[in-house]
C-alpha cells in the first residue's frame, strides 16, 4: 500500500512532464525531445539564483519563466520554420536543443550532485512509514490541476478548440481566422512552463545533476505514449501508472534497472495490444 | 543518366583509393594511431547503421547504442565461450539484428515518432539493466581477450576496415536493389508502397534487422578494440550522438554519415583540448543543420568529391519508337490463372463502407469489362476515392464483395493485390518527393522485382542484374510513352503538379498492369498534355488490351475517353451507362453537371 502511494506521488512527476509533452504534441504535432531539458534549464537558473541569496519561491518563479521563454524561442526559431517542411527535421532539431542545454549545464555547473530546497515550505507528514514532503504533494497538485485545467481548456474554450483545429487542417484553420503560429507558440509556452515546474519540484524531492533530467523525460515520454499521445487525461493516468509500476517493482526487488525494464515491457505490450494507447482513439 | 553513372564510378574509385591508402599506410602507423583510427571506423559503422534505419527506411531510433552494445557484449561472451574470432563478431551482430527486429515490432502498429519513443525506452533498459548486468558479480565489466591473429591494435583496425568495406558493399547493394527501394517507398508513402506490392510491416522489420546487424558489427569490433566492455560506453547519450551525426551528415547520405562520424570521433580522440566541447558543437550543428542545410554534409560532399565532369561526348539518348515503347511495357508473365482471358475483370457487388457513423459508400455495384476504359464521376465526397481504396485494400467494406478475375479481393492483404496486375494512382500524388522520377519508376516496379531474393540482391547475382535491366527498360519505355523523358533525373518535388501526376501514371503503367486505376490523373495537367495523355491511354488500351478505371471531374474529357461511365453521389450510385446516357440523365445533370455544361457537352 505504501508502495502504491509512493508510486502515485513519484508518478505525478512523470504525469506533469507527460501532460506538457502531450500538450505540445497536440498543438504542433511535434515531439519535443528538448521538453525535459527546457525545464532543467529553468531549474539550473533557479538553483543559481537561490545560491545567490534569492528567496526560494522567487527563484522558482524565475526558473519557470526562463523555461517558458526558452520554449518560446525554440518554437519561434526552429519549429516554426521546420514543422511544415519536415517534421522529422524539426524533431531532430529539438534533440539538438536538448543536447545544447544539457551540455551547457554540464560545462557551466559541473557534474556535482546538487540539491534545491522545496519552494513551498518544508512541512511533511507520514503515511505509515512513508514521509511525504511538501514538494511531492505539490507535484501531485500541479499535475492534477494542469491536467484538469488543460482538458477543460481544450474542450470548452474557443481558444482551446482553435489549438486542436490548427493542427488538423492548417489551411482551413488559417482561412477560418485561426492564427496557427500563435496557437502553436502558446502551447509551447505552456509546455515550457509545466516542464519548468516539474523539473524544479522533482529536484527538490531528489538530488539532481545536469544529465538526470533526461531520464525523467524518458518516463514522461513513455507515459505520454501509454496514454495515447493526444489525450491529456491519458498522459496523466499514464504517468501515475508508470510511477506505481516502478514503485511496486522496486519494493519487491533490489535488482538495478528492473524498474526501467518493467516500464519498457509494460509499454511494449500496451502498444502491441492497443496501439492507440489507453486513452487514445477519440482523436485519430 | 550518363552523368550519374560517371559520378557513381568516381565515387567507387574514390572508395577504392581510400581503402588502398588505408591498408598501405598500415605499415607506417603506430599502435596508438591504429587505435584512434579503430574508434573512428567503429563509430562510422555505428552511424551507417542508424543512417540505414532513419535515412533509408524513415524509422527513427533513439536507442541505437543499445544495439552496438548488444553486439559488443555478445562478442565478448562468445569469445569467453571459446568461439573462434571472426565468428564471435558475426554471431553478436546476428543477435543484435534479432533484438533490433523485436524492438522494431511496435512499428507494425504505430508510426514514426511513437516508435522513436519506444527505442529510447529500450536504450534506457539496455543501459541500466542489460549492460549493467545486475545478475553478475563482476560490476558489469567484461574483459575481452584478443586471439593471436588480431593481437595488435593494427590488426584490429585492419579487421575494422574490412568490416567497413563489407558494410559499404552491403549498403550499396541494398540501395540499388528492391530491398532498399522498398525502404525508401515505405519511408515516403506507406500506402503507395503497399499498392505496389511492398509488404510494409516486414519491410520495416527488415530495416531494423539490417540496422541491428551493422550496429552489432560495430559493437563486436569495439569489444576487440577496447578489450573491455561496460555499460557506460553505450548510453542513451551515445545514441543521441549517433542521431546528431546522421542528421549532420544528411539523412540517407552514407558518405555524409561516415564523414560526420569520423570527424567527430577523431576530434574527440586527437584534440583533447577541445574534446569536451565536441558534444556541444555537435548539438549546435544538429539544431541548425535542418534549418540551414537540410541535405547535410552529404550534399556538400557530393558537390566536392563527385565533381560533375563535363560530358565529353554529347549525351546521346536513343529515342525509343513509341510503338516499341508500348510493346516494352506489355504485362509481364503472370501465373496461368491470371492470364486466361476473361470478360469481366472487376466485379463489385453491393459494396458499403462506413467510417464510424458516417456512410461513405452504400450499395455500390459495378462491373469493369476487360479492355474497356471506364469513367467514375461524381461530386466531391461522392465516395469515388473510397471505392478505389476499397479495391486497393486501404479500407475494408462493411458489406458487399469485390472480385477480380473471380478472386475475392477482400480476402487478400493490400500488398497482394499488386501481384494480380492492378496498379493505381492516388488522389494525392503517391510518389516519393525527395527522390528522382527515375528512382520512383524503379520503386513502382517492386512487384516485378520480387523475382529475386535477398541473397541475390546482396550478391548481385546475374539473375538479379537481369531483372534489374528489365525494370530499367520498362521504366524508360513508360517515361517515353507518357512523354516525361526530359524529367528523368529531376526530383519529383521539383516537378509541376501536372507533371507529378503524369510521372505517377508512368510509374503505374511501367508495371505492365492489366487493370489501371487512375484517381484524377488530369488534375493540374495542362490542356495539351491532357489531350496527349488521353490519346496515349487509348493507344495503350488498344495495343496492350489494358483496362482502365478512371476518376475524373472533366465530364467532356471522360465522355470522349470512356466507353462506360458510373456516376456516384453521396456514397451511392446515381447513374450508369454510355457517356451519352449518363450525360443526359436528369439526375446527373441536376446533382453534378448542371444545366449549361450539359448543353455544352451535348453540343460538343
Amino acid at each position: 500500500m505504501t508502495a502504491i502511494i509512493n508510486g502515485v506521488l513519484s508518478g505525478s512527476a512523470y504525469a506533469l512532464i507527460a501532460v506538457g509533452f502531450v500538450m505540445i504534441y497536440k498543438g504542433s504535432r511535434i515531439f519535443n525531445l528538448a521538453h525535459g531539458e527546457i525545464g532543467a534549464f529553468g531549474l539550473f537558473i533557479a538553483w543559481y539564483l537561490h545560491n545567490h541569496k534569492v528567496p526560494v519561491l522567487i527563484a522558482f518563479v524565475a526558473g519557470v519563466v526562463v523555461a517558458t521563454l526558452v520554449a518560446i524561442i525554440v518554437e519561434r526559431t526552429l519549429v516554426r520554420r521546420l514543422v511544415d517542411r519536415s517534421p522529422l527535421a524539426a524533431v531532430a532539431s529539438t534533440l539538438g536543443v536538448a543536447f545544447v542545454l544539457a551540455y551547457y549545464e554540464f560545462l557551466q555547473f559541473g557534474v556535482n550532485i546538487k540539491t534545491f530546497p522545496p519552494p513551498f515550505g518544508t512541512f511533511s507528514f507520514n503515511i505509515g512509514n512513508l514521509t511525504v514532503t511538501s514538494s511531492r504533494i505539490m507535484l501531485l497538485v500541479f499535475a492534477a490541476a494542469t491536467a484538469a485545467g488543460l482538458a477543460v481548456f481544450l474542450k470548452r474554450t474557443k481558444f482551446g478548440l482553435e489549438v486542436t483545429a490548427a493542427v488538423s487542417d492548417k489551411t482551413l484553420a488559417r482561412l477560418s481566422g485561426i492564427r496557427v503560429n500563435r496557437t502553436r507558440m502558446f502551447v509551447w509556452a505552456l509546455g515550457g512552463a509545466t516542464s519548468g515546474i516539474a523539473a524544479i519540484l522533482i529536484a527538490s524531492v531528489n538530488t539532481f545533476t545536469p544529465l538526470s533530467t533526461t531520464l525523467v523525460l524518458i518516463r514522461g515520454l513513455t507515459a505520454a505514449l501509454l496514454g495515447g499521445l493526444t489525450s491529456i487525461t491519458g498522459a496523466f493516468v499514464g504517468g501515475i501508472a508508470i510511477g506505481v509500476v516502478e514503485a511496486l517493482v522496486t519494493a519487491h526487488t533490489t535488482v538495478q534497472g528492473a524498474d526501467y525494464t518493467a516500464v519498457f515491457v509494460v509499454l511494449l505490450v500496451a502498444l502491441l495490444l492497443r496501439p492507440q494507447g489507453i486513452f487514445g482513439g477519440s482523436e485519430a | 543518366m550518363a552523368l550519374k553513372r560517371r559520378q557513381a564510378k568516381i565515387g567507387a574509385a574514390f572508395i577504392v583509393v581510400a581503402f588502398a591508402a588505408a591498408f598501405l599506410s598500415m605499415t607506417f602507423t603506430s599502435e596508438y594511431t591504429a587505435y584512434v583510427l579503430g574508434t573512428v571506423v567503429v563509430s562510422a559503422i555505428a552511424i551507417l547503421s542508424l543512417n540505414l534505419l532513419m535515412g533509408y527506411a524513415g524509422q527513427v531510433s533513439l536507442g541505437q547504442a543499445a544495439f552496438v552494445g548488444i553486439g559488443a557484449f555478445a562478442a565478448a561472451q562468445f569469445a569467453d565461450w571459446n568461439v573462434p574470432f571472426p565468428l564471435t563478431i558475426i554471431l553478436g551482430a546476428l543477435l543484435a539484428a534479432l533484438v533490433a527486429a523485436i524492438v522494431g515490432l511496435p512499428s507494425l502498429r504505430i508510426r514514426g515518432l511513437q516508435v522513436a519513443a519506444t527505442t529510447l525506452a529500450f536504450g534506457a533498459v539496455a543501459q541500466y539493466f542489460l549492460f549493467a548486468r545486475p545478475w553478475t558479480t563482476n560490476s558489469g565489466q567484461v574483459t575481452v581477450n584478443r586471439p593471436h591473429v588480431i593481437a595488435t591494435d593494427k590488426a584490429v583496425l585492419l579487421t575494422g576496415l574490412v568490416g567497413l568495406l563489407v558494410i559499404l558493399i552491403i549498403d550499396r547493394q541494398i540501395r540499388h536493389s528492391r530491398i532498399g527501394r522498398a525502404f525508401f517507398s515505405v519511408r515516403d508513402r506507406e500506402d503507395t508502397a503497399a499498392a505496389r506490392g511492398v509488404k510494409v510491416g516486414p519491410t520495416k522489420l527488415q530495416a531494423y534487422a539490417f540496422s541491428g546487424l551493422y550496429a552489432g558489427i560495430a559493437g563486436g569490433l569495439f569489444a576487440y578494440l577496447l578489450q573491455t566492455v561496460s555499460a557506460p560506453s553505450f548510453t542513451v547519450f551515445t545514441s543521441l550522438g549517433y542521431v546528431a551525426a546522421v542528421v549532420i551528415g544528411g539523412l540517407g547520405s552514407w558518405s555524409g554519415a561516415i564523414v560526420s562520424g569520423a570527424v567527430f570521433a577523431s576530434i574527440q580522440q586527437l584534440l583533447s583540448g577541445i574534446a569536451r566541447y565536441v558534444p556541444i558543437i555537435e548539438a549546435g550543428l544538429l539544431t541548425t543543420t535542418p534549418v540551414l542545410r537540410p541535405e547535410g554534409l552529404g550534399y556538400i560532399l557530393n558537390r566536392a568529391v563527385f565533381i560533375p565532369l563535363p560530358a565529353f561526348k554529347s549525351e546521346k539518348r536513343e529515342e525509343l519508337e513509341l510503338s516499341r515503347a508500348i510493346e516494352l511495357i506489355a504485362p509481364p508473365k503472370r501465373p496461368l490463372s491470371l492470364s486466361v482471358p476473361t470478360r469481366s475483370l472487376l466485379i463489385a457487388k453491393d459494396v458499403g463502407v462506413r467510417f464510424g457513423g458516417l456512410v461513405a459508400l452504400h450499395d455500390v455495384s459495378m462491373e469493369v469489362r476487360r479492355g474497356e476504359i471506364v469513367g467514375l464521376i461524381g461530386p466531391n465526397g461522392a465516395g469515388k476515392s473510397t471505392f478505389f481504396n476499397a479495391v486497393g485494400g486501404f479500407v475494408k467494406p462493411n458489406t458487399g464483395s469485390i472480385h477480380y478475375r473471380g478472386k475475392d479481393l477482400l480476402a487478400l492483404p493490400t500488398h497482394a493485390r499488386a501481384g494480380l496486375g492492378i496498379a493505381r494512382t492516388f488522389q494525392q500524388v503517391g510518389l516519393s518527393g525527395p527522390q528522382t522520377v527515375w528512382e520512383n519508376m524503379m520503386f513502382a516496379q517492386h512487384q516485378l522485382a520480387i523475382e529475386y531474393g535477398l541473397t541475390s540482391a546482396l550478391l548481385s547475382t546475374p539473375d538479379m542484374r537481369k531483372v534489374e535491366r528489365q525494370l530499367q527498360t520498362r521504366a524508360r519505355a513508360a517515361l517515353e510513352v507518357i512523354g516525361l523523358t526530359d524529367y528523368t533525373e529531376e526530383r519529383v518535388l521539383n516537378l509541376s503538379h501536372g507533371n507529378q501526376r503524369l510521372a505517377e501514371v508512368a510509374a503505374a503503367i511501367s508495371t505492365g498492369p492489366e487493370l489501371l486505376m487512375l484517381d484524377e490523373p488530369f488534375a493540374g495537367v495542362g490542356p495539351e498534355e491532357s489531350e496527349q495523355l488521353a490519346e496515349r491511354l487509348t493507344e495503350l488500351r488498344a495495343e496492350l488490351d489494358l483496362t482502365i478505371l478512371v476518376i475524373e471531374h472533366d465530364v467532356p474529357l471522360v465522355a470522349s475517353l470512356c466507353s462506360y461511365i458510373y456516376c456516384f453521389a453521396e456514397g451511392g450510385m446515381l447513374a450508369e451507362g454510355s457517356p451519352d446516357e449518363v450525360q443526359n440523365n436528369p439526375d446527373v445533370i441536376s446533382t453534378y453537371i448542371g444545366e449549361p455544361l450539359a448543353k455544352e457537352a451535348a453540343g460538343a
